[in-house]
């Protein structure tokens, strides 16, 4: 049982290896376009108005790439992408006072998947319902900071459930879309 | 990628669920009918209403930004706002001590108060 199962941790390193001495020319048009798709799927998820009614409430759709990135590209790229589609969203899509939000939520959830993808004790939705519970709460923290206002904690366990659900099925989709998909070939 | 649930993450599932169901139950506790609204505009307080008179109320909010308050039969709304997503207005009426109605792009905080908190009728 056993054998198998390490043969494929090695493929998978293999090939993570294999990607991050990829040349830059051949980095550049595959990181564009995956920026590009999340900065789609921010722009598809603000028009589903029902996950507005508390604010942080959302489906995570972005961090489909995120996670994926992180499980095939390796984590400094993932960060790196990251960063990139949560500063051009902030700009393209909302105002300055978002990217703070936006900003405190990405870091600390990119954070924690990372530290939790490293035990390897988690599977791909593990990790994505503590990146996206992390998420809200970084939110939250900035918004209490902001408004100088505890009582904002008032929404934490909505998000807590909201981000339990939202971010199981997004690490489901990105764990059954990495069966297939395998990019950068 | 395997799509199979492991062991550790049923444990951090029921952990996040647990932490939720406590926090609910925690705030479930300390409600009670409120008695006065609270409007902070940045942190600072703006206004204090008791709310068993009903009246209107625009909140000048952060950089020009209005949110238009409406106290009737002891709850508290937004009916209108300048911001673009009306969260505000979505987040319905509240009357609970401890509920708040936030609305982020003008720094606008409406809180309820329970009997212990003064009332200045005159404010605004």
């Amino acid at each position: 049982m056993q054998r198998p199962d390490s043969r494929k941790k090695e493929a998978e390193e293999k090939l993570s290896d294999g990607k991050k001495a990829q040349p830059f020319y051949k980095k550049v048009p595959l990181y564009g376009m995956l920026v590009a798709l999340a900065m789609v799927l921010s722009y598809v998820e603000a028009q589903i108005p029902v996950f507005y009614y508390v604010p942080g409430m959302k489906l995570g759709l972005t961090n489909l790439v995120i996670i994926m990135a992180l499980y095939r590209l390796g984590e400094k790229d993932a960060l790196l992408l990251n960063m990139l589609r949560i500063v051009l969203v902030s700009i393209t899509f909302s105002n300055v006072y978002s990217l703070w939000y936006s900003l405190a939520g990405g870091i600390l959830s990119f954070i924690v998947m990372v530290l939790l993808k490293k035990t390897q004790k988690f599977s791909v939705m593990g990790v994505s319902v503590a990146g996206a519970v992390a998420h809200n709460f970084g939110q939250i923290l900035v918004a209490v900071t902001v408004l100088s206002n505890s009582m904002l904690l008032y929404y934490f366990p909505v998000l807590l459930l909201s981000g339990t659900v939202s971010g199981f099925l997004i690490g489901l989709l990105g764990a059954k879309l990495m069966k297939h998909i395998n990019y950068g070939g | 990628m395997s799509t199979r649930l492991k062991k550790a993450d049923g444990i951090l599932i029921v952990f996040i669920l647990f932490i939720a169901a406590a926090i609910f139950i925690w705030y479930d506790a300390g409600r009670e009918q409120g008695q006065v609204v609270v409007v902070q505009v940045s942190g600072k307080e703006m206004a204090r209403f008791p709310l068993k008179e009903d009246r209107t109320y625009t909140i000048k909010g952060k950089d020009g930004g209005s949110n238009y308050m409406l106290i009737k039969d002891g709850k508290v709304r937004v009916d209108d706002a300048s911001c673009p997503d009306l969260l505000c207005k979505k987040q319905g009426a509240i009357s609970q001590v401890g509920q708040s109605i936030i609305c982020l792009p003008n720094q606008v905080v409406i809180a309820i108060q329970g009997e212990g908190a003064k009332t200045d009728a005159t404010a605004g």
